[in-house]
């Protein structure tokens, strides 16, 4: 694969776009979720503001553990054989469609007020999650 | 070795919930040097034969996110290989050479 241009960008492009939608949950979706709600969030660590939206129902800890990890990964080099870092990104493209799913769950929060919504789980099959992210 | 004794149980209970029986784990890497400061946790993991690549990324993503609950997220970097299968990786072989156990499944 290496041998193929245009396949490296595609993969990079994945790669690249699944660490910075990692990130940006992180970042502002968890921060933006949390001040919906009038948690008084600022000075909590990463893993006080996870706990409490777990608590709330919004994801689950070790599910959001678990993409950190498969992003850890993608962001580092590592002298995998070929076939593992294949299955590694086959990971991530299943990781993605359950992040993104979280996008969608916690979209709603931002607007007006709704009732508990369930908890994410990696376990839900992914045919019945819808992908928003057509062009990656 | 430089690592505290409740690293050393997080990545044990770790390696029992992400691994079989037979399991073994070695630190190797900067942490087995006394003499340096920090740095991340470099981990051999020992598995006794060899598994499909897909469970192997499954096993090494539920390893360390496991760690990640249990001492918060840090730099971890783990290389898993069989006990009996040669393997060409050069970090592999260095690993096993420097190796200290810290946990056995």
């Amino acid at each position: 694969m290496e041998s193929d241009p245009a396949r490296v960008r595609i993969v990079d492009q994945l790669l690249f776009r699944f660490i910075k939608l990692q990130d940006t949950v992180g970042e502002r979706l968890i921060p933006a979720t949390l001040a919906s709600l009038r948690e008084p969030f600022e000075d909590w660590p990463m893993r006080d503001r996870l706990n409490r939206l777990e608590k709330l129902g919004y994801l689950d800890v070790d599910n959001w553990l678990a993409w950190r990890e498969v992003r850890n990964r993608l962001a580092h080099e590592y002298p995998d054989q070929s076939e593992v870092r294949f299955a590694a990104l086959m990971a991530a493209i299943d990781a993605a469609k359950t992040l993104a799913d979280c996008i969608e769950i916690g979209a709603p929060v931002l607007k007006p007020a709704r009732s508990p919504l369930p908890l994410l789980t990696t376990h839900q099959p992914l045919s019945a999650v819808r992908y928003p992210y057509p062009h990656l | 070795m430089r690592l505290q004794p409740n690293e050393v149980n997080a990545i044990a209970q770790a390696a029992r919930e992400a691994f079989t029986p037979g399991t073994s784990v070695f630190l190797f890497g900067s942490r087995v040097d006394d003499s340096k400061r920090g740095g991340e946790i470099d981990l051999l993991v020992e598995i006794t034969e060899a598994m499909p690549p897909a469970e192997l990324v499954r096993r090494r993503t539920r390893f360390v996110s496991r760690i990640y609950r249990l001492l918060d997220e840090q730099r971890i970097d783990v290389v898993i290989a069989t006990q009996v299968q040669q393997d060409s990786r050069e970090v592999v072989a260095a690993a096993k050479r420097e190796g200290i156990q810290v946990a056995q499944v």
